[in-house]
């Protein structure tokens, strides 16, 4: 219990040092406080219980020396708590200079991670990272070790929390404005990633990784990842790196999950949650991904994200052409 | 003289005994026939919740989802949270024990507006109907927080639950108005500010809180539900409003709340402390001006919920530093009520252990709480199960069960019975291991990293959850026999006498249960009601002699 270890995972990050002494600090001085006042309390019920033969001539009603001391003493120990901790905490936030920028987007359920000066896009949905994972490549976001990061964050739909325990960082993502911390990972490695802002149905799963690189191995992923960027678009890799797939199925597996199955769904006659009918052409379904809740089909929520702005015309046509294809003759073409 | 009179008269009977009839209780406006209804209502209420709260805790034994189902799990703890703050805590000790207790202490026939009692009584009902409505239509998943686009884009009956919220609100604030104009005008002859019973000092703060608060809450609500109904932006981005405003709002009300539930508290424990160590309270002035100063402190805090929220370093610095200075009063508030204990007479009643209880949970809630308030800390234990933990031991086992405690120390004025004491003690150590057993594990997993409302976890938390659940449930157990002694004793126990624990606040001067019109005479007071060595009526003599 008096091991930083017991209460939290090691801290790998500079920006946030004087964490883990301050939780250590408040909770010797709440050990030291429990001992002295329950213990006073056990004490005193115990001696002067009713059948104790005691001294009870005239208990005091007040004691000046005794009241003033208990206001000082606590004022002057939470004094020097507010001191430690604001001093950390604008560390914390202000980011150092000469930062690598990370742009974080939450949304409904998955982080996205933009590296503007890199030129690169990291989708970290369930199944993206269940693939990475399994082919050894690293997930989630992205960074290299002993290298400043300043955190950009925005989100396109509902609140959402860049939470990593072990770096003691936790930041709202708010829709239509910016909030920024940053960190300086110390170790390599991989640590979780999760989102603490309630957003819904998927909150819990909108969990993912953060991988600690060295530098090198920092610059060889962003060259692969420059230039898988640059390979033709495939519909079925977009599908799962645009977190489609988290609410969306695609096989013949009968009722959809969030939203509705996309099994077979090209010219589908779909009932509306407005009571109209819409056969599912081209134009609805981009009209779905670009404003998706203009025509919701009966029996689901108005839950989905905007994608207006967030895929270019090429991607949104690939994705189209592969949605087509899902269970027709004509598989989808690359 | 006044005993060879009574034994004349026929005895009267006692508000219990009447009238007859449910019209009787449905339409008084006998505050203790009022204070009874809302014990009732509010009882069924904290069932619900706790039912509620037993469904997260087992869908939460195992990581994995399996009980319910994600978008259940969401909606099972938001009404849990909603029912528990709307219709149990925030009500419960100034409607019930408040209202019973309030006049009897003051020797006063009723409240200053009985008529505008039972008001609050039927406004509180057509609310906690409107959100339970919402819960039957469906139901809600906003937690009970109601937050920002996300309540104003989710399905659901979120609008009714608003208006629900809405209309409580107003229930709330006719009962503080009720209890500080009947503090301010029907004081007994002799009751001089600096000799009024402390629970109601405390009611005095609580219901100058309600007043002032509630408002806020119901603009808000009501703006979320112009928001919702006709698509005005205030809080929602895609109608150019502002989320983190609604935060500001929210919490602007939502954290004096919070003094709105613990504030009772504090006056329930100083009664009891006093009068079940059969002595003088320690540091009255203390106590009285430190309810006050965290009235007010506490009514400027409201940022301390949002450090991470992304509002300026300047506000969170500001925030932080405030709500440092209202652990202090807090502090000498707990030292005090230790203090009495020196040199008193300590009965080990059932009311005591609820003392020990209490004093030993809200030392807990209350430094963790100071964990809490330091900004570099906050930010790595913002929305994880640390502060799920620390809001459990002020809320439940400070307020809740302080309130509890309190039930039964007036039970027996209330009905006349007393509940089999030694049930009561073993049944209030259970109460107090089990609540330690289920929220001292979520400190741990909190600060490991568990975020709230999850309804799925990451393997590694899961023993420590299931800890707590097993905890939760003979939480559960336990106060459900606690409950059952009671009633049994409100109808079965055995006869209490007029003043079964010895006190000397004027409550304890009249007939168990009180008369329809609590005292045959009126009353008057020479000393605060914890002058158990007679300091104060001597010093009253000597300046009684001296004038002459």
């Amino acid at each position: 219990m008096f091991d930083p270890r017991f209460w939290m995972p090691e801290s790998v990050n500079a920006l946030a040092e004087g964490t883990d002494s301050l939780f250590m600090f408040i909770l010797w001085v709440s050990v030291i406080s429990m001992v002295i006042v329950c213990g006073a309390m056990i004490v005193l019920a115990i001696r002067y219980r009713a059948s104790a033969d005691v001294s009870r001539d005239r208990p005091p009603r007040d004691h000046l020396g005794l009241e003033v001391t208990w206001t000082l003493v606590p004022t002057a120990i939470l004094g020097v708590i507010f001191f430690w901790g604001t001093r950390d905490y604008v560390r914390m936030t202000v980011p150092e200079p000469d930062s690598m920028e990370i742009r974080v987007m939450g949304q409904k359920w998955f982080w996205t991670f933009d590296y503007p000066e890199q030129g690169i896009r990291l989708q970290a949905t369930e199944e993206v990272d269940a693939k990475n994972a399994s082919e050894g490549k690293p997930v989630g976001l992205v960074v290299p070790v002993d290298t400043p990061v300043r955190l950009v964050g925005s989100s396109t739909d509902v609140l959402h929390s860049v939470f990593i325990p072990s770096f003691r960082m936790k930041k709202d993502v708010v829709p239509n404005r910016y909030t920024t911390t940053g960190f300086r990972a110390t170790e390599e490695g991989v640590y979780d990633l999760f989102c603490t802002e309630y957003c819904g149905t998927k909150h819990s799963n909108m969990i993912t990784k953060v991988t600690v690189l060295s530098k090198a191995e920092f610059e060889s992923f962003v060259e692969a990842a420059q230039e898988a960027a640059s390979g033709p678009v495939d519909g079925a890799t977009l599908f799962a790196s645009s977190g489609c797939a988290g609410c969306h199925t695609v096989a013949d597996v009968g009722a959809g999950g969030i939203g509705p199955a996309l099994y077979q769904v090209f010219g589908r006659e779909e009932r509306l949650t407005t009571g109209e009918t819409v056969v599912v052409d081209e134009n609805y379904l981009r009209e779905s991904i670009e404003n998706p809740v203009a025509k919701v089909v009966e029996g689901y929520g108005p839950v989905m994200p905007s994608y207006a702005g967030r895929l270019s015309e090429e991607e949104l046509t690939a994705l189209i052409v592969y949605l087509k294809g899902l269970g027709s003759d004509k598989e989808a073409p690359i | 003289m006044s005993t060879e009179t009574e034994a004349v008269e026929a005895p009267e009977p006692s508000y219990l005994a009447a009238h007859r009839g449910w019209k009787s209780w449905a339409f008084s406006v006998d505050h203790k026939r009022i204070a009874v209804m809302y014990l009732v209502a509010t009882t069924l209420f904290m069932i619900a919740g706790g039912v509620m709260a037993g469904l997260v805790r087992i869908e939460l034994f195992t990581a994995a989802g399996d009980l319910l189902d994600a978008d259940q799990y969401n909606r099972a703890f938001t009404l849990h949270g909603s029912i528990m703050v709307f219709l149990v805590i925030i009500p419960a000790a100034p409607a019930v024990l408040g209202n019973f207790v309030l006049p009897l202490m003051l020797g006063a026939r009723d409240v200053a507006f009985p008529k505008l009692n039972l008001a609050s009584f039927h406004v509180y009902m057509l609310g906690a109907s409107m959100l339970l409505m919402a819960m039957v239509l469906g139901s809600f998943d906003t937690g009970w927080t109601f937050y920002t686009p996300y309540s104003s884009t989710t399905v659901g009956p979120v609008a009714w639950a608003l208006t629900g919220v809405f209309i409580l609100g107003f229930s709330s604030i006719l009962t503080g108005l009720n209890f500080i104009v009947t503090i301010h005008k029907m004081r007994p002859p002799g009751m001089t500010w600096l000799r009024l019973p402390l629970m109601l000092w405390s009611m005095y703060a609580t219901s100058a809180v309600q007043i002032l608060a509630t408002p806020v809450l119901a603009i808000t609500v009501l703006l979320l539900i112009i928001e919702r109904s006709i698509g005005i932006g205030i809080f929602d981005p895609t109608l150019g409003g502002d989320p983190v405003l609604f935060q500001h709002f929210f919490w602007f009300y939502s954290h004096p709340a919070v003094y709105i539930m613990i504030l009772p508290a504090f006056g329930i424990v100083s009664e009891m402390v006093a009068v079940h160590s059969q002595r003088s309270i320690f540091g009255y002035k203390g106590i009285a001006g430190s309810s006050l100063a965290i009235a007010i402190v506490g009514s400027l805090v409201w940022g301390h919920h949002m450090f991470t929220s992304g509002q300026s370093i300047y506000s969170s610095v500001l925030f932080s530093f405030l709500t440092f200075f209202i652990a202090v009063p807090t502090a000498i508030k707990v030292f005090s009520w230790v203090a009495t204990m020196y040199k008193g007479r300590i009965q080990f009643t059932p009311p005591m252990m609820y003392v020990f209880s209490f004093l030993a949970l809200f030392m807990i809630g209350g430094l963790t709480g100071v964990v809490l308030g330091a900004l570099s800390i906050d930010v790595h234990l913002h929305d994880t199960y640390y502060v799920v933990a620390h809001f459990h031991y002020v809320m439940m086992g400070g307020a809740i069960l302080t309130y509890i405690g309190g039930l039964h120390h007036w039970w027996p004025k209330m009905f006349g019975r007393m509940y089999p004491m030694r049930l009561a003690n073993i049944t209030s150590a259970l109460v107090f291991i089990s609540f330690n057993l289920t929220f001292l594990p979520m400190f741990v997993v909190g600060s490991r990293g568990m975020p709230r409302r999850y309804y799925e976890y990451i393997a590694s938390f899961e023993s420590l959850n299931q800890i707590a659940t097993v905890g939760a449930i003979c939480l559960g157990a336990s106060l459900f026999v606690t409950l059952g002694y009671l009633i049994y004793g409100a109808f079965r126990g055995e006869i209490a006498s007029e003043n079964p624990w010895n006190a000397k606040s004027l409550e304890w001067q009249t007939a168990s249960p009180p008369i329809e019109h609590n005292f045959h005479y009126q009353p008057t007071v020479s000393s605060t009601p914890y002058d158990y060595d007679g300091a104060e009526a001597e010093e009253e003599q000597k300046v009684a002699e001296a004038s002459k």
